[in-house]
Formats: C-alpha cells, structure tokens, sequence
C-alpha cells in the first residue's frame, strides 16, 4: 500500500478498524468539500446566464425591481453596459457586460480545476478503504477459525 | 244493406276525422320506430356499449347529472341557476382566507396559560404537566391511573419527557424562522419609507438591484406610489405605499408577538423536562434503597430537601433500637 509504513497484512483487526473509520470520514469529508465547490459553480453559471438577458436590446424596458427579499418596485432597466460583481469580502467592481461574462467563466473554469484534483485524492482514499475492509474480513474470518480450532481441540 | 251503407258512410267520415288521422300517424310512428330500434339493436349485437344506449333512448331515461335537484338559497331567493350558484361558490372559496382570518383572533396568551386553565388538561394524558402545587407523595401514589407502581408513573414520565422534547425542537425551528423574518421586516419598512419622502420629488431613483449571487444591474426607478409585497405561496400584491406600510407594521408587530410567545413557552418546556429529568435521575438511584414511591417535584431543591429528611429519618431509627 503506498504511504503506509507497515502493510495492512500485519495490523489487527481492531486497528483495521479504526483504519477504516477514518478513512471513511476523510471520504466525507473530500465528498462535502466537492458538493459545495459544485454549489459555487452553479451559482457562478446562472450568473452568467442571467448577464444574457441584459442586452442593449432591452435598455430601458420595464422591470419589476425587487428593492428587499420581499418588496418589488415597478422600474426600468437602466444600464445595460456595466454590471456589478460581487468578489468576496464585501467588495464589489463593476464591469462591462463582455468583461464580466469572462470573469464568470474564469471563475467556473478554476472551480473545474479544483474539482477534478479532488476526484484523484478521493478515489485513492476509497480503494484504501476497500482494501482494509477486505483486509478486515480475512482477518475476522481467521480469528473465528482459529476460535473455533481451539474449541474443537 | 242501409247499414252497411250507413256504415260505410260513418267509416268514411271516421276516415276524414282528426282522430282517425293523428291514430293512423301515431300507428306508423310506432311501427317506424319498432322498426328502426329493432334494426338498431340487431345490429349491435356484440356491441353492449351501444345496445345499452339504444336502451336508454329507447325508454326515455334522462341521465343528467348537471340538473341541480334542490334549489340553492342565495341572497334570501331560491335559485336553480347553474351559474349563480357557481358564482356564490366561487366568492365564498375565494374570499375563504380573508374571512377566517379576520375571525380569528390572535392568541395573545401562550399554551402554557391554556394548559393551566382549560378545563381539560387534569385528564389529558397528552399535556399533563407536574403540578407545582402537588405535595403529597402518597396522595399522588394513590392515584388509580398511578395504580401504586413506580414502573408505570416512569414510564409515563419517559413518554412526557419525549413529548417536551419533540415540542423544544419544534419551538426552536420557529424562533430561528421568526428572528430571521423581523429584521427583513425592518428593512422594507424604512425603505417604503424612504419612497414615500421621495414620492413627492420628480426625480427617478437610482438603485442596483441583486439579479444573482454575486451578480448586480443598476436601474432607475420613478416615483410610484405603488409598490408590490411577496406574501409568500407564490402570491404577490401591489399596495399603495401607506397601505404597505400599515400591512408591514402589523406584520412586525404580529411577529414580535409570536417570539415572545415562543420564548415563553420554551421556558416553559425547559422547566418541565429539568423536573422530568431530575426525577428520572433521583429515581433511578434511590430504586434499590427505596421501595415503589415517586417524588413528585417541583424543583431539585425539594427533592433534594426531602431526600434529606428521608435519610435522616432512617439513620434516627437505625439509632433509635442500638441506643
């Protein structure tokens, strides 16, 4: 097994065991991480999308403006050349249309990268875990045999 | 022979007669249409679906569901109109929630009050909360639903405790649900506000507005006095601004209220469940030393106290027979 100082062939079953367990939540955790980076992403596509509907086509057209979560107020579409993107940490920065849409896609390309060098690490960690499982019922098997070779005798 | 002429005669003016006409015709109706259902349902003979409707418009039976049967009271005249009756349905399932809800009135007392107080919580095995005013051990003891076992009062005090425990989950659900709500109420309000002062001036406002996650667009917005609240399940109304601001304050003010109340009622909860809790607990310890009786609690102190008294009851007549 790669990275392990002793193979697993010598461990017991009750570290088998704890072996497992923490393998088990590694792979939890690896798998959160992976559900919320597709969160972002998803959010960073309807974004995206939604800058398509704000085209010069529609400047000045008449919109129901949502001022909070639960008030709307009849309005119009003002600009249609700069939006404002919302970075993180309480800055924003505004943008022309065409320059935001490729911060959005920057944005979702990296997210795609981080994503895909997760899957490699998770993989490897549930073939671990397989193996130890494996390693573990053998090893439970061959307890009860011998268990029952000393009753027998 | 004169009869027969006389009869000839008559039958001829029989013949002419009106009778004798619409006869002969009903004669053939009945014939052409013996004929006709005959023919009908020979042909269907595999057919049951259309022998049946032969049948049926053979004998006459109306099947007609859509007729109204009994007239309908509206506005104090009977009617068998379809449509007004429609209608009048139609008002009242509309305008269902708005009556009802000005009907109810709003409970200003938290369940706590109704517990103690209603007339039927002494027998409710839902709710039955440890009365504070309870002193006497045996009394309590003797209650036939007690029936003198300790396992059964328990047990009973095990369901309760999971009850109170279903019921704090639920009340905290609600207070985070409503802690939430009262600030987003606040902020509507000062901004209906905000366009009331600017109602009166000409200028359009400028504002961006949240189209994504992280995504903003600016547009104007011209003085209106008119702006439109979410009320929640998909339903949004367009008010005046007083109107908005009125709807808002109540809104804030029934939602105030509300966490109050479920405040209390926590409080309520935790106290019941610490009894519970620390009977449970004294229980299970003073089983082994102490045959069936249940402490019934107020608070630790008083268990605490009489378990006091017990103990020292018992090493006084441990003493009492050695000196």
């Amino acid at each position: 097994m790669p990275g392990k100082e002793v193979p697993i062939t010598e461990l017991g079953p009750s570290h088998l065991n704890q072996l497992s367990q923490q393998l088990d939540q590694e792979i939890e955790f690896i798998q959160n991480s992976m559900s919320q980076l597709k969160v972002v992403q998803t959010k960073f596509v309807e974004s995206r999308d939604s800058l398509d509907k704000i085209i010069p086509d529609n400047k000045g057209k008449e919109i129901l403006v949502p001022l909070t979560s639960s008030m709307y107020v009849n309005g119009q579409l003002s600009d249609v050349e700069k939006v404002l993107i919302n970075i993180g940490t309480g800055y924003y920065i505004e943008k022309p249309i065409p320059e935001a849409k490729e911060y959005f896609k920057r944005k979702m390309e990296y997210l795609t990268t981080q994503i895909e060098k997760l899957q490699p690490a998770l993989q490897e960690k549930y073939k671990m875990k397989q193996a130890v499982v494996e390693m573990l019922q053998v090893k439970v098997q061959a307890q009860i045999a011998a268990q029952q070779q000393v009753a027998k005798s | 022979m004169q009869n027969s002429s006389i009869n000839d005669r008559r039958q001829r003016e029989r013949k002419r007669s009106n009778k004798f006409e619409r006869n002969n015709l009903n004669r053939i109706n009945r014939i052409c249409k013996h004929n006709y259902f005959a023919n009908e349902l020979s042909k269907y003979k595999n057919k049951i679906k259309k022998r049946l409707g032969m049948l049926i418009t053979l004998i006459g039976i109306k099947n007609d569901k859509s007729r109204i049967s009994d007239p309908f009271k509206i506005d104090n005249k009977f009617t068998k109109d379809s449509n007004k009756i429609a209608n009048k349905f139609c008002e009242y399932f509309s305008g269902m929630g708005k009556t009802f809800g000005s009907k109810m009135s709003y409970p200003d007392k938290s369940f706590h009050y109704h517990l103690k107080y209603t007339a039927n919580y002494q027998r409710s095995m839902f709710m039955l909360p440890i009365d504070p005013e309870e002193e006497d051990v045996d009394e309590f003891m003797k209650r036939t639903e007690n029936n003198e076992s300790a396992e059964t009062v328990l047990r009973r005090l095990e369901e309760q405790h999971s009850k109170y425990k279903f019921m704090e989950y639920n009340l905290n659900t609600k207070k985070s649900r409503l802690k939430s709500q009262i600030p987003d109420i606040r902020t509507t309000l000062d901004i209906v506000k905000h366009m009331q002062s600017k109602k009166d001036s000409q200028d359009p406002m400028q504002t961006h507005f949240q189209m994504s996650d992280n995504l903003f667009v600016a547009a104007t917005v011209p003085p209106t006095d008119k702006v439109c609240l979410w009320l929640g399940a998909n339903v949004m109304l367009e008010y005046n601004l007083d109107d908005a601001e009125a709807l808002l304050k109540k809104n804030q003010e029934v939602a105030i209220k509300s966490l109050d109340q479920v405040e209390e009622d926590l409080g309520f909860i935790r106290d019941q469940t610490t009894t519970i809790e620390s009977i449970e607990y004294l229980f299970n310890i003073e089983r082994f030393t102490w045959k069936s009786q249940l402490v019934t609690l107020h608070d630790m102190a008083r268990v605490y106290n009489w378990d006091v008294k017990r103990r020292q009851a018992a090493t006084s007549s441990q003493q009492t027979p050695a000196s």
